[in-house]
């Protein structure tokens, strides 16, 4: 599913267009964007929680030029789905096999 | 650093943004949260522009145990959700970090190679390693006054002025240097002029006068006049050498600290241009005087190097030299690489050195026949698709596809570690390949959407680089890159 999907259901369900569905969510992403830039963490229910986190400094072998670098710290996004969503899909897998 | 943002304080925040309704703004989220599962459910991935990409990954079963009973269990296969935040989303959140960038580490036997290049570098004047410069000096010395005995056999009278000569031959030298090698090297003559002390400056210009009238001997008085005076300067200048070789040794002593190195390598550049210009030079002139000029220029260069390691308010001065040594031997290779393997010596070892130290940014090339920029790349960045970078560089060319033996191409070289592109080159690079880009647009060719998608590895925004008018089609055909 991507995201004409995802607008084309919303404003289906809400009744609006997607322009407008469009923008509601594009106001949304950019709220989340926003705090996880901040560094905050925020749950969604029935989606999960995001958060950002930081990595440490560490130093790694780079194949490309045969050597040892050192690579600096950095923040990358954390997410944890939500039980409720991680349980539901856990079964999926499982009905699959 | 992890701060709390209550579901009801984001829903806040959306609303005022939107102008709707707080309830209205939380059943939509929830209806949003609904829609995604829905969509796991259905396809097992929901992509949301600007954000990220949640996916269902497989987990195969597998052996675990219970930490708490230490019982082995079975994990059962299932799947497991993703979340792949997007570029914009990653660059965003890792702001704080963007400007580091991953470098090598340095290994501690760096320092101590320096050095050993340098001596492999010039073997025929230190032999064995950094006290024999010391030495060295001395030998200059007792060659020089050996010369003077010599001399005093066949000339008699003239002796005096033997030593005094050097300055007005070491004159003639450079001069007939620069006639070969161009204009440059007359700021840095001055200079080295400059930087000995004023009694010595002087002396030698009085010197140098003295030498023309002598060189057409004229009547015993004025030499007679002259000579007493010159002795006593001769022995000044040697006093002067002897007071100075101790200094140098003591700086050798400190040799270990960082903070002297640069002298030593500025010394050393010196030595090396002004060795190789002589050497250079013997090639063309096969008069008699070649060995006594070598051993003259020789003198000099110890003596510069003397001063360049005595005097340590010179060092910015000494640094500047070596500078402008830099750009000589540049110009050097670049005239002699059509005739002489020496040329490209010494170019290697400007290149080993400066390795170490400073590089410069392009080197001059030829273009010999059968060479191409494909070529040309291949055999500068052992990466023949870097050629856009030097066509980027040289605005007189105009088809990529043709070049003319002859010419002289500027090669931009790379500047980050281990002859990697850093940032800067990075650039340069993808302006290359919008050059070729524009070349190609320009004669309808298809080939040039491969030139744009090009730019866009080496460079991720094209068009905050590119001065010229990007198709779009092309654009978003270069944007599936990287």
């Amino acid at each position: 599913m991507n995201t004409s999907d995802l607008v084309a259901k919303l404003a289906d369900n809400w009744d609006m267009s997607k322009a407008e569905t469009r923008r509601l969510l594009d106001t949304i992403v950019e709220t989340f964007s926003d705090s996880l830039a901040n560094g905050k963490t925020f749950t969604i229910p029935e989606l999960g929680t995001f958060g950002s986190s930081t990595r440490d400094e560490r130093e790694s072998y780079n194949p490309h030029y045969e050597q040892y670098m050192k690579l600096p710290p950095k923040r990358t996004v954390d997410y944890s789905p939500s039980k409720s969503l991680k349980e539901d899909l856990k079964q999926l897998g499982a009905n699959d096999e | 650093m992890s701060e709390k943002v209550t579901f009801g304080e984001l829903i806040e925040s959306i609303a005022e943004e939107t102008d709707r309704s707080k309830q209205f703004t939380h059943d939509f989220l929830k209806d949003f949260a609904d829609v995604v599962n829905g969509g796991l459910e259905q396809d097992g991935t929901v992509n949301i522009a600007g954000f990220g990409k949640f996916k269902l990954k497989r987990v195969d079963e597998r052996e675990g145990y219970n930490p708490q009973t230490e019982e082995k269990i079975t994990i059962p296969a299932h799947n497991k959700i993703v979340f792949k935040p997007y570029k914009d989303l990653r660059e965003l959140v890792n702001a704080p970090y963007a400007h580091l960038e991953p470098e090598l580490i340095e290994e501690d036997t760096d320092e101590e190679v320096v050095p050993t290049e340098e001596k492999s570098g010039q073997d025929d004047f230190i032999p064995t390693g950094p006290p024999t410069s010391k030495d060295s000096i001395n030998d200059e010395q007792e060659a020089s006054s050996e010369d003077e005995a010599e001399e005093e056999n066949d000339n008699g009278d003239i002796v005096e002025f033997d030593g005094e000569e050097t300055p007005g031959d070491e004159d003639k030298i450079d001069d007939e240097l620069n006639e070969f090698l161009g204009t440059e090297n007359e700021p840095q003559e001055e200079q080295a002029t400059d930087e000995q002390p004023d009694e010595v400056t002087e002396e030698e210009q009085t010197v140098a006068k003295d030498s023309n009238e002598e060189e057409q001997p004229e009547t015993t008085e004025e030499e007679s006049r002259f000579a007493p005076s010159e002795e006593e300067k001769t022995t000044t200048l040697d006093g002067k050498e002897e007071s100075l070789a101790p200094a140098i040794g003591s700086t050798k002593e400190d040799g270990k600290q960082a903070n002297s190195l640069p002298i030593f390598i500025a010394a050393v550049f010196i030595l090396l241009v002004l060795v190789g210009g002589a050497w250079y030079f013997s090639l063309f002139s096969n008069g008699p005087d070649t060995s006594q000029q070598m051993a003259v220029n020789e003198t000099s260069a110890v003596s510069q190097q003397a001063d360049a390691t005595a005097d340590n308010n010179q060092q910015s001065t000494a640094v500047s030299n070596q500078d402008q040594n830099q750009d000589q031997q540049e110009g050097q290779s670049q005239k002699t690489q059509q005739n002489k393997q020496q040329a490209t010596n010494t170019a290697n070892q400007s290149a080993a050195n400066s390795s170490t130290d400073q590089k410069p940014d392009a080197v001059n090339q030829t273009i010999e026949k059968g060479q191409t920029l494909w070529s040309l790349a291949e055999d500068n960045y052992g990466n023949p698709r870097l050629w856009p970078w030097i066509y980027g560089k040289n605005d007189a060319l105009q088809n990529p596809d043709k070049i003319l033996a002859g010419n002289s191409l500027s090669v931009p070289l790379p500047s980050g570690p281990q002859n990697n592109l850093n940032a800067a080159d990075s650039v340069g690079v993808a302006k290359g390949f919008i050059a070729t880009y524009q070349w190609y647009k320009g004669q309808n060719s298809s080939k040039a959407k491969n030139h744009l998608w090009g730019a866009k590895l080496y460079h991720n925004d094209i068009r905050s680089i590119a001065d010229v008018e990007i198709d779009k089609a092309d654009l978003a055909y270069a944007n599936r890159a990287r």
